[in-house]
């Protein structure tokens, strides 16, 4: 029996600990250092050390769970650790055996007194290879187990009854660290103090949680009694109270998103009285390798451990970062991340090259359904059903990952998660307003009634656009006009429509309405519904800017999730209001949308042991994509892609781990694909992990390039007049007259004799199409990549991702004569047979009046000429690039990171089959920068104010698409952000984008971005 | 001269915490919290339970350390001498005579704590934090003593050194104070 009251079935040193909490934190930090962090010794090793100590002290706890926790690092058994620690000073299995021998010797020599370890002891480490801090440590590994040893007997704790126990207890200890204790049990202050209720059989547990930090109420945490399958959540103030309990002991298991998963085991109930606990949890770490990721194995794990490269948000970082009007303003300045801002509300966001204007080699997933445009497979940042702070985080898994995700996930996926009613329990309302006329407003309702819960959120934002009006013909309509645009611009992209102030309204109204009903305990379905009618936003294409004036996109979706089993079924729609036009299209030229997609998705997960788990998953789409035939002439184009995946998670041995993922899909849209990655992951201590993967992803064809006819823009003079071939059919004439000696007509069909309208360049030359390539393949990226993450002490996290990657068959945009489809045209298609002998001059003359890029495009379509353009498969890359990062919290306040990301490519054979056009970078772009550098500094001080700055410098570079080719010259920005509570419950925040009002721009092609401020204010009640 | 180089100016275990902050860092909070936390034991009553194992222990530094630090509460170096020599002689109470036995046996080893002694500590009116609190002093200076003799750290040169420390150890206690070049 102990010697004093300690909470039952608690064993060894937990018991004590539970009684002193403050004494578990130092105890638990200070073992962890000892025997845990890196260290030039294994932990194993220092575990043995430790449990030769506490057997020499004859400390039966100490040495069976240090020998347990040994056992699990080594991969052998605990009896054979304590059999090996009886003769210490040969263990058989450690990699250091003459050193560890030695200063196992040293530590057994402080157990009796310091004074016994004497300088000739200390030299025999020395010459067994010991340095003199490994002998430092063992000293003082002795010396504290004199300690632990005498804290565990000198109060005669308990010893649990069953020795598995302690195996089990190894291995969760070699696994999670010493300072999962301090998270798990012992932030509570266990009071006994009892409130007699006289007339009730059961008992009941109250009280608060809080954060650790601050002291401040933990809100919204989920409380679980597993084995009374009760779930309870905690109030604003942080209470709650489980009632009806059986009296006996209960453990409760505390989850929310940000805080660390806390366990508190025996809670005591007695019948008729309240236990009251007081407990503090810890805030999840959001800058070390702690912070738990889902996407990189579609499942959760730490950051630290995933077999690729990872950039994590949470919840409250997505505040802070974006308190302007953009989610993806939340983005910029992580690690790898290369986001190019357009209009207002416009993004493209991507990772590791190969950009895009309208970038879809990054698949954007919200909750699971893949929430593109499918015309084009870009993302439209200001159509999301949810308002900003509904988002619970965001990863972005760094390189490709079609192993898990199929398609488009080229050069990563960006996984978007938003909150459950019951992490959004309560009332939040969010008010913003700023530069240009900015204005949001978000309503959040989430309400818990039982095993049922439900969120309603609402929205409004809208802002003018920064997308300035560039016509220049005789109709300039804005009084902006183009002087704020770029000059170098202006010959390339000719648009024939202008933009009015009230095109430039950009809006987003939103909702989504969601139910939870928890089935069991792990187990519950839901079903969400949301709308998004959203407009006027200015997106950046190959073909132009497309103004997309008014369009809503619903969706729905059922879920039904248990911890191993996942499955949902998704429908998303899109549709356009109001018409979609090319603003360099001719007049009349509109794109119209209605296109739905059905998901099904279904994934289970499980652990077979300790060191072998497996992810299988399997998934459906069905797309069907249609434009009321303004763009596809066929329509409804359906597509149907199935597929099945699995992942393998194996422990090779100690410290090496493997994982290996694949995915097979099935499409009628491309041809059948096989996925597979590989990845290696060695851990040579707690603190650092060493990865190294190789994988196949590949990128399928968009809609559009497949199928899309739309028109496209006349070929132009030098002095950027249309050709006019009315006169040039009566050069030919003249021509042909002059050859022949008699007077020939002979009418080419250069022009349409119909159309009558002067601005329509039909009437004075032969039509002008985009056409899709229906034989395109999908784009290939054959890659390995080398990553390192480590913590270094407790205050820096360092990471490291060095990639290389092969890619193949890049789609190109709609250039000239690049599909065999489509043959050059000539005149012989008209002359007569006697005339045929002078097609070549007839040609020359019709040739000398267009450029060599119309030239190119001049081809036969439909019987006749025309201007066409299509795309086609091309290039061989390699690219490479490293990422560097580290985040260093200087003090619990003041955090600061630096990150850095180089890119390069080499254009090993990029040619299109039309020799008149540019090879290798002139034609394909990474369009993305060789070098850029982010810094920034975050001061907080929990519930009360926060501040930080980012300083963001990218490199110039040359952006290439479609018809937007030109130099992004190199900018530094300094975005500031600052918020203040006024109350708990009234935020209050600042964010101010380009502070120093730098004129440049981010694309090129897309908006000068000039410096915008904003004010928010949230309140939840 | 110690075993190791410590690269720190400090004496006994003063060096020792300056030069390895990592593991230092926790264990003096610890102390911080132990001997000068809240609690129903007084401070100099706590100082006299690291007196005992440290004296014990003959280690030179801790025991001239807190001895004299226990004596800024007690009144003498003699005082504390006496108590140590004989802690049912009168200078304390009987509930801290008791839980100095304890703390002697924990100097030993763990389990020679018997059930005899915890029943006469708790009938002299020990509670089960004073019992806890008093077996982990103890325990906390069996490690002290061990590190420091472990590692045949330096003895300062000057013994009014002890005295500097005391007096910080009784107004500041064993949290550093960064502008402060090191103590306990």
């Amino acid at each position: 029996m102990a010697h004093i009251e300690l909470p039952a079935e608690t064993y060894g040193i937990r018991g004590p600990m539970m009684v002193r909490p403050e004494v578990a934190i130092a105890l638990n930090d200070m073992v962890s250092v000892l025997l845990h962090d890196s260290h030039t010794l294994s932990a194993g090793e220092r575990e043995f050390i430790a449990t030769a100590v506490s057997r020499a002290n004859n400390c039966e706890y100490c040495s069976n769970i240090h020998a347990a926790i040994a056992a699990a690092h080594l991969g052998i058994d605990r009896e054979e650790v304590l059999t090996d620690s009886d003769t210490p000073y040969s263990p058989q299995y450690a990699p250091s055996s003459d050193k560890l021998a030695a200063l196992t010797r040293l530590a057994l020599l402080v157990r009796n007194s310091g004074q016994d370890v004497t300088e000739a002891e200390v030299e025999r480490a020395r010459k067994a290879g010991a340095s003199d801090t490994e002998i430092h440590d063992s000293i003082l590994i002795g010396a504290a187990f004199c300690m632990f040893n005498r804290y565990v007997d000198g109060l005669s704790t308990p010893v649990p009854p069953d020795p598995k126990k302690y195996d089990e207890m190894g291995r969760i200890r070699a696994e999670q660290g010493y300072r999962a204790i301090i998270r798990s049990i012992v932030f509570i202050v266990l009071s006994f103090a009892s409130t007699a209720v006289a007339f009730a059989v059961t008992g009941s547990i109250s009280g608060t949680v809080k954060l650790s930090d601050s002291k401040e109420p933990a809100v919204a945490i989920r409380i679980n009694d597993d084995a009374a399958r009760r779930t309870v959540y905690t109030s604003k103030k942080g209470a709650f109270s489980i009632k009806g309990l059986d009296a006996g002991k209960h453990t409760l298991v505390l989850r929310g998103i940000e805080i660390q998963d806390t366990a508190i085991v025996d809670v005591e109930v007695k019948e008729g009285a309240d236990t009251e606990l007081e407990i503090f949890v810890q805030r999840r770490a959001v800058t070390s390798g702690e912070v738990v990721v889902f996407g990189a194995s579609r499942k959760l794990q730490k950051i630290s451990e995933t077999p690729a490269a990872v950039t994590a948000i949470t919840g409250q970082q997505i505040q802070r970062r974006a308190r302007g009007n953009q989610l993806a303003k939340a983005l910029e300045g992580m690690t790898g991340v290369d986001i190019v801002q357009n209009g207002a509300t416009d993004f493209n966001v991507n990772t590791r090259g190969f950009n895009n204007s309208t970038n879809r080699r990054l698949l954007v997933l919200v909750d699971g359904r893949d929430v593109a445009l499918q015309q084009i497979g870009a993302v439209e940042w200001n159509s999301f059903a949810s308002s900003l702070s509904d988002f619970g985080s965001i990863e972005l898994i760094r390189g490709p990952v079609a192993s898990l995700y199929g398609a488009n996930t080229f050069n990563g996926v960006l996984n978007l998660t938003t909150l459950s009613p019951r992490e959004a329990q309560g009332t939040r309302i969010s008010l913003l307003g700023g530069d240009y006329k900015t204005m949001r407003a978000d309503v959040r309702h989430a309400g818990v009634m039982g095993d049922f819960s439900y969120k309603i959120t609402a929205g409004r934002s809208q802002s003018y656009n920064l997308a300035r009006n560039r016509f220049t013909g005789d109709r300039v309509a804005d009084s902006i006009a183009i002087t704020g645009e770029y000059a170098s611009l202006w010959p390339v992209a000719r648009e024939s429509n202008s933009i009015t102030s009230e095109d430039r309204e950009t809006f987003a109204t939103y909702g989504t309405l969601r139910m939870d009903y928890d089935i069991a305990e792990n187990q519950t379905v839901l079903a969400e519904f949301g709308y998004s009618q959203f407009g006027n936003e200015m997106m950046l294409a190959g073909a132009g800017r497309i103004h997309v004036p008014q369009s809503e996109k619903p969706f729905a979706r059922v879920a039904y999730h248990t911890d191993n089993l996942h499955v949902q079924t998704s429908f998303n729609s899109r549709r356009t209001i109001d018409t979609m036009r090319i603003l360099a299209a001719p007049p009349g030229t509109i794109i119209l949308d209605d296109s739905y997609d059905l998901n099904l998705d279904a994934q289970y997960t499980d652990t077979l042991s300790s060191g072998l788990s497996y992810v299988i998953g399997g998934q459906y789409q069905h797309l069907s994509v249609a434009s009321n035939r303004t763009v596809f002439p066929d329509e409804p184009i359906i597509a149907n892609i199935g597929g099945i995946y699995a992942q393998i998670e194996a422990k090779l041995m100690d410290k090496l781990s493997f994982v290996g993922s694949a995915r097979y899909d099935n499409a009628n849209i491309y041809p059948q694909q096989f996925s597979p990655r590989v990845a290696l992951l060695y851990k040579p201590d707690a603190d650092q992990v060493i990865r190294l993967s190789a994988g196949r992803s590949f990128q399928r064809a968009n809609f559009s390039e497949l199928y899309r006819k739309y028109a496209f823009r006349p070929a132009f003079t030098a002095q950027g007049a249309p050709v006019n071939f009315r006169p040039v059919q009566g050069r030919i004439d003249s021509a042909l007259s002059a050859l022949t000696g008699t007077q020939q007509r002979v009418f080419m069909g250069l022009y349409d004799t119909t159309v009558t309208n002067p601005r329509d360049p039909r009437g004075i030359q032969p039509a002008a199409w985009g056409v899709g390539n229906r034989d395109l393949n999908v784009e290939q990226n054959i890659g390995i990549e080398l990553g390192y993450n480590a913590k270094i002490g407790s205050k820096l996290y360092v990471t490291a991702d060095l990639y290389y990657n092969r890619l193949t068959n890049f789609i190109s945009g709609f250039l000239p004569g690049v599909n065999p489809n489509f043959a050059s045209w000539s005149s012989k298609s008209q002359l007569p047979a006697d005339l045929q002998q002078y097609a070549s001059v007839i040609d020359s003359i019709i040739y000398s009046q267009i450029s060599p890029q119309d030239r190119a495009r001049f081809t036969t379509y439909q019987g006749g000429p025309s201007f066409i353009v299509s795309n086609t498969n091309i290039g061989l890359v390699e690219q490479y690039g490293i990422e560097l990062s580290a985040t260093y919290q200087v003090t619990r306040e003041l955090e600061v990171s630096a990150n850095y990301s180089y890119f390069g490519a080499n254009f090993v054979d990029v040619k299109t089959p039309n020799p008149f056009l540019p090879t290798g970078d002139k034609i394909l772009s990474p369009n993305t920068s060789p070098n850029r550098i982010n810094v920034s500094a975050t001061y907080t001080v929990p519930m009360s104010w926060d501040v930080s700055a980012m300083f963001r410098y990218v490199e110039g570079f040359t952006w290439l698409a479609g018809d937007f080719q030109g130099f992004v010259p190199s900018y530094g920005v300094v975005n500031l952000n600052a918020g203040y509570h006024v109350t708990n419950d009234l935020r209050l925040g600042l964010a101010i984008n380009n502070l120093l009002d730098n004129r440049y721009f981010e694309v090129f092609g897309g908006t000068i971005l000039p410096r915008l401020t904003y004010l928010s204010a949230t309140y939840d009640f | 001269m110690p075993h190791v180089d410590i690269p720190s100016k400090l004496p006994g275990i003063t060096g020792l915490l300056d030069a390895w902050p990592e593991p230092g860092k926790p264990i003096r909070d610890l102390t911080q919290f132990i001997l000068r936390g809240p609690n129903t034991l007084s401070e100099g009553e706590r100082e006299l339970i690291a007196s005992v194992v440290c004296t014990g222990n003959e280690c030179q530094f801790c025991s001239n350390a807190h001895v004299i630090t226990a004596a800024r509460y007690v009144g003498s170096v003699d005082a504390v001498r006496s108590i140590l020599a004989n802690p049912f002689g009168g200078k304390v109470s009987e509930r801290v005579a008791h839980l100095l036995t304890i703390a002697g046996a924990v100097r030993q080893s763990g389990s020679s704590v018997t059930d005899e002694m915890v029943a006469a500590a708790r009938a002299a009116g020990a509670t089960d934090v004073e019992i806890h609190d008093t077996v982990l002093i103890a325990a906390l200076f069996s490690y002290y003593n061990r590190y420091v003799d472990g590692m045949a750290t330096d003895l300062p040169s000057d013994d009014m050194y002890y005295e500097v420390l005391a007096d910080r150890l009784t107004t500041d206690g064993y949290i550093r104070k960064e502008a402060v070049n090191g103590t306990h």
